[in-house]
């Protein structure tokens, strides 16, 4: 093996230039040798150059094929080369690294905290902001919603209307195509269990938006979408495969659902999902969301049509045009709806909400403003955290380099070029960083499974969120580049390596330099490290001032569940009350309920997503005067109790029901907006118009109600006891109820399996849905504000972690650099506790330095989380100092060892070193 | 003069080359003309053959090469057996008298099998 290398060197280096005049000679050699033989044996010159041709055959091939083998010689003997050196050279750092055991903890921590923090923040950014949506060409789709401005209650976003949708269609040249869909569920019967299955009620062209292809059969066409068409039915891929494992016979069997029978006439293809735009649904996900059944609208494009906005329309924008042409364009057909749909949109009704037409591209409408700045922006914070811990370790680098310049430079003046430099050094970085790496990514693995935990349910996809390729290749990329910059850097400082060998490299103002340089990545590490924690104590208060406020109702200890009676027994009003008079019962009868009610739709789940206009009895509304337009539920009797919100006045108890009273219950918000500084108690309201005959008597006041979202202002509702009066699906519908029911003290999700038991017993038909707790409703109500918390608590932890170990180490360095002065000092007589106090000093200033940057740096950035915070303002000053506080008690806290080191200093020793 | 008939056995050429390298140091002309001189000249070998042959053999390290002088002071590319190279003659050697052996037996077998 030595002697081979040896032979190696010795011989001229092997170039393919050198390889290709060898064989030359070589086949010279042998041609001219065979000559001479031949004419030795008597024959002429030109008759031996024939014979000798002859039988050397072709001598060009034969030479290209020797080449060609040398070649592929050279190369592995170089690749060989190449790895037997890296191998060696690992081997090597890895003892060298394990030598100082310091410094290499220190880095990898440094860089896998760096690296598991990006990772982590990378993934979530990846599967909730990044992906495209599941459709062909996504960027051409649009949501088209309408804003307006509800006078009281603030913006909203409401759907599109039948007439709408036929204007739009017609008129719209910058739409290839729109489709408008409303999602629901329904109740599959038949001779199986009765279940629960998401609906699409859907026009036939959101299926040519979408670019959806049928698996079987066909999708919803146009002619399955007219008012005279069959019942037909698209099964979803999924719910086929589910229900009817797969049949490949479907087509033309009957689905029997609470709303009566289906033909199914095709089945999606596997995936196809529908959006759901921000304002619809409280899950946006860019994967959409999934439906078991997919009907056909049937609107008849000749009406009558009504001003609702129950919609959710998707477009298809035509080659060549934005979403701002769309917008344009339909804003100008919005206003156009009062003159086309003149029964539906007044001009009043058009000016008093601010009516008009929203068009967005439909990835944002899904995602919404927020979250994809809020994510972008941890992103940044945390790649910032990273680069700068990435740039305080190869500062450490540096300074090891240094402490070995001697050895290097006698390598490098005994023949190691760049190229064996650069082998050593990356074979160094490459080992530090594979450590790294592989810890940073279980990191970000616990990381991840801890924001999972979290379960924000209305985070788009994050349940799907893992650590997958992507994240992978993303951290071993960060690994990658970090290894060769660390290891080629060095080799940039090579022109010193002469200097080396002639002084002694002790110059001090270098190591000044460095010191500062070390100084500066410390203070800017501090300084993020201060605007993450300021960001994260931001949502920290805004979610303590969430959890304060109260909103009217008590959730614990409450089970909520919905129930959904199928049409085709409970039709009538009277069936469904009887049904659940009966239930109602039973559960009361259950040892640890307290209370027992249902509304049309739970607070936090339904409150504000639409609204009714009400009308009040005694005086009509003014010219100016806003018409309210308010949550109208239906509450059956013992709602209130259950939820232990408190009305002055009565409650409307099954007395009223019976005697049909038409007894409301309205909130103080809303009576204060149509009586100010009445008692609105006596008074009467309805939803039918100032001139109907129909009032209903207000005989109970919610004094106090925040039912949409802690975050929003107290709600305006009319609760409508449960007379048979339909005014519209949303309010009228006893058959799909969320019933409350509250435990005495014990365990509300407890309840459950008895109330499922009585159920089946009554009717097995009626399917149990959705048992949760309203405590996990009111923290999911919560969830991106938490959500975006435990985001930045993440990245606020790993940047304050980084800023310790940097302060740690730029602090150890100065006492290390200091020892003979620290030596000199000690022996003059200073006490140990002067000295300590000094390098504590230090570690203050920086840390001094680092809050003041920071502060400067929150006040600028944490601006952008405005719409997360509530009642918290981004500059608040007690968690700005709070966050000044903690940064600079960890900092002095990480001089206290290098501190308590100085102050053990020998100074004889020293001096002497 | 080369025998027609005796072309060379695909493979055998590899083992002829390490057999004569097998000797001692020999450039190619060398290696060519031992086989010529000890095969009385019965094997037709295309010569330039011997060239791909032999980079081939060093590529593998079962010989390696120098240049050197010869007797006539020219300068000519010496291949010489390396210890891989030998154990692979030895290896060689042995396999190609199994197989001629075995090649014997079959056509020196008396009357037909049943």
């Amino acid at each position: 093996m030595k002697q081979d290398r040896l032979r190696r060197l010795l011989r001229l280096p092997a170039t393919s230039g050198r390889m290709a005049s060898d064989v030359d000679a070589e086949f010279r050699f042998h041609l001219e040798g065979r000559i001479e033989q031949f004419m030795a044996h008597g024959m002429t010159r030109d008759e031996a150059l024939a014979e000798v041709q002859r039988r050397f055959g072709d001598a060009a091939a034969y030479k290209r094929d020797a080449l060609t083998i040398d070649e592929a010689g050279l190369r592995q003997m170089r690749t060989m080369e190449w790895l037997s050196a890296l191998r060696r050279e690992t081997v090597r750092s890895v003892r060298t690294l394990s030598r100082t055991p310091s410094f290499s903890v220190i880095a990898v921590l440094t860089l896998a905290l760096g690296i598991g923090a990006s990772t982590a923040i990378f993934t979530v950014l990846d599967s909730v902001v990044l992906r495209p949506l599941p459709y062909s060409q996504p960027e051409e789709l649009v949501a088209v919603l309408h804003p307006a401005t509800v006078p009281g209650s603030g913006e909203r976003k409401w759907g599109v209307s039948p007439g709408g949708y036929f204007h739009f269609r017609k008129n719209s040249q910058t739409l290839a195509n729109l489709g408008i869909y409303q999602v629901g569920g329904t109740v599959v019967t038949g001779d199986r269990e009765a279940e629960v299955v998401d609906l699409a009620v859907v026009t036939s062209t959101i299926f040519d938006v979408l670019r959806a292809r049928p698996a079987l059969g066909r999708l919803v066409t146009a002619d399955d979408d007219r008012p005279d068409s069959a019942r037909a039915v698209v099964l979803g891929y999924a719910y086929w495969q589910r229900r009817f494992g797969g049949d490949p016979e479907i087509l033309g069997r009957r689905v029997e659902t609470s709303d009566g029978a289906y033909e199914v006439i095709g089945v999606t293809e596997p995936g196809l999902t529908l959006p759901i735009p921000g304002p619809f649904s409280a899950a946006a996900s860019l994967n959409g969301v999934d439906m078991d059944l997919w009907i056909p609208m049937k609107l008849d494009p000749a009406g009558p049509f009504w001003n609702n906005h129950p919609y959710v329309g998707v477009g298809r924008l035509r080659p060549g045009h934005t979403a701002d042409d769309a917008q344009r364009e339909l804003a100008t057909l919005t206003a156009q709806l009062p003159d086309v749909v003149p029964n539906a949109y007044t001009a009043g009704f058009m000016k008093q909400y601010n009516f008009r037409a929203g068009v967005t591209p439909l990835r944002e409408e899904v995602l919404g403003p927020t979250l994809p700045r809020t994510l972008w922006m941890l992103f940044a914070a945390v790649l910032l955290v990273m680069s700068i811990a990435a740039a305080n370790v190869a500062n450490l680098f540096l300074v090891r380099f240094e402490a070995r310049r001697r050895e290097v430079a006698v390598r490098t003046a005994l023949g190691a070029d760049r190229r064996h430099l650069a082998v050593h050094y990356i074979a160094e970085s490459l080992a530090l960083c594979t450590v790294a790496c592989v810890l940073g990514m279980v990191l970000s693995w616990a990381a991840l499974r801890g924001v999972i935990a979290l379960a924000p349910a209305d985070i788009p996809r994050l349940s799907s969120v893992a650590l997958g390729p992507w994240a992978i290749a993303f951290a071993i990329g960060v690994a990658a580049l970090v290894a060769l910059v660390f290891g080629v850097m060095p080799l940039f400082r090579r022109d010193e390596t002469t200097l080396t060998m002639r002084d002694e490299g002790r110059s001090s103002t270098a190591s000044r330099g460095r010191r500062r340089v070390r100084s500066t990545l410390v203070v800017s590490q501090l300084a993020t490290a201060l605007v993450l924690l300021a960001a994260a104590g931001l949502l920290l208060r805004s979610f303590g001032r969430l959890r304060e406020v109260r909103p009217g109702f008590d959730t614990s200890h409450v089970l909520a569940f919905n129930l959904a009676l199928p049409f085709s027994e409970y039709d009538t009003r009277e069936e469904a009350l009887a049904f659940h008079r009966v239930l109602e019962e039973r559960i009361r009868a259950l040892p640890g309920v307290a209370d027992v009610g249902s509304v049309s739709y739970a607070p936090f789940e339904g409150f504000g997503t639409g609204c009714t206009t009400v009308w009040r009895a005694d005086a009509p509304y003014a010219p100016g005067e806003s018409t309210p337009c308010v949550s109208t539920p239906t509450a059956m009797p013992g709602f209130f109790e259950s939820l232990r919100i408190s009305v002055r006045g009565r409650i409307p108890t099954w007395r009223d029901v019976d005697d049909r009273t038409q007894a409301v219950v309205v909130t103080a918000a809303l009576a204060e907006r149509l009586w100010p500084g009445q008692d609105p108690i006596g008074r009467g309201i309805n939803s039918n118009g100032a001139d109907s005959k129909e009032w209903y008597q207000i005989v109970g006041v919610v004094p106090e109600l925040r039912a949409e979202a802690l975050d929003r202002p107290p709600t305006e509702a009319v609760f409508y006891a449960p007379t048979g009066f339909r005014i519209n699906q949303r309010t009228g519908n006893l058959n799909d109820l969320t019933w409350t029911v509250r435990t005495s003290g014990s365990s509300a999700s407890g309840l459950a399996p008895a109330i499922r038991g009585i159920l089946a017993e009554l009717n097995p038909r009626v399917p149990f849905v959705e048992p949760r707790t309203m405590d996990q409703v009111k923290s999911r109500s919560m969830a991106r504000t938490s959500f975006v918390m435990v985001l930045l608590g993440i990245a606020a932890a790993v940047a304050l972690s980084l800023s310790i170990v940097g302060t740690y180490g730029v602090v150890s360095y100065i006492v290390s650099q200091r020892r003979a002065e620290i030596g000199i000092r000690l022996a003059l007589g200073a006490t140990r506790q002067s000295v300590s106090r000094m390098v504590m000093t230090d570690s203050l200033r920086l840390g001094l330095t680092g809050a003041a940057l920071g502060m400067l740096g929150a006040f600028v950035v944490n601006r952008t989380l405005v719409a997360l915070l509530f009642e918290v303002s981004p500059t608040d000053p007690w968690v700005l100092a709070l966050a000044a506080v903690v940064l600079i008690a960890f900092a002095t806290l990480a001089a206290l060892l290098p501190a308590r080191r100085a102050a053990g200093t020998d100074p004889v020793e020293a001096l002497r070193g | 003069m080369p025998d027609p008939e005796l072309e060379l056995l695909r493979g055998t050429f590899d083992l002829l080359i390490l057999k004569t390298l097998g000797w001692g140091p020999q450039h190619g002309l060398g290696v060519l003309r031992w086989i010529e001189q000890v095969t009385e000249n019965r094997l037709q070998i295309e010569e330039g053959a011997l060239y791909p042959a032999l980079h081939r053999l060093e590529h593998r390290g079962w010989v390696d090469a120098t240049w050197r002088l010869t007797e006539n002071n020219r300068k000519a590319k010496f291949y010489r057996l390396t210890p891989l190279g030998r154990r692979q003659l030895t290896a060689e050697v042995s396999r190609w008298q199994r197989y001629t052996e075995a090649v014997g037996m079959v056509l020196s077998a008396q009357g037909g099998a049943a």
